[in-house]
């Protein structure tokens, strides 16, 4: 499990942690990232 | 982070409220000028977005790596490409994801000049070495 997983794991209601996961997909999939960014962006506007 | 992730993936105009946004909010942080710089180059207008092209940016940009590499693209989007090309080999001293940098659209003016094709190579280097 990638550690942004375990984070998310953890800390289910933390939005930095989506911002982390999604910051995984930056040098492969940018596209793939985007979901965490808006669940981040969308917990806390 | 949600109006630079959009940016990277082509979706500028669900980027551009966000940014909007960052303005009513946060008027004077570094992040919502260069959002504001990048949105203008975007939109095709070039003296707007030079108008956020301060010096306190560049200030800031010297003293974050990270911010650089905002800025790089900033300048990249405007067709300012040896701006750009400075900008981002200072972010590149210690900041080097070869795979996002080659395939990020606000990155698309620089593929075609030699220094920034070095840049990926030696980016690409660095992270087989590293990994």
């Amino acid at each position: 499990m990638h550690v942004a997983d375990e984070l998310v794991e953890i800390g289910p209601l933390t939005p930095f942690n989506y911002i982390l996961k999604g910051s995984f997909y930056l040098d492969l999939t940018t596209d793939k990232g985007l979901p965490y960014f808006e669940k981040a962006y969308f917990m806390d506007p | 982070m949600l109006a630079a992730a959009y940016c990277w993936t082509g979706r500028n105009t669900d980027a551009f409220p966000l940014i909007e946004r960052m303005e009513e909010i946060t008027p004077d942080w570094a992040f919502t000028k260069q959002s504001l710089f990048l949105k203008y180059g975007l939109q095709g207008d070039k003296a707007k977005a030079l108008a956020y092209a301060t010096d306190d940016l560049r200030a800031k940009a010297k003293n974050d790596h990270h911010f650089a590499f905002h800025l790089a693209a900033c300048y990249a989007v405007i067709g300012e490409k040896e701006k750009a090309l400075d900008q981002m080999a200072y972010a590149m001293q210690i900041f080097y994801p070869d795979v996002f940098l080659s395939t990020n659209p606000l990155l698309a003016n620089m593929r075609g000049e030699d220094r920034f094709q070095k840049m990926m190579d030696e980016a690409k280097a660095k992270t087989a070495f590293e990994i």
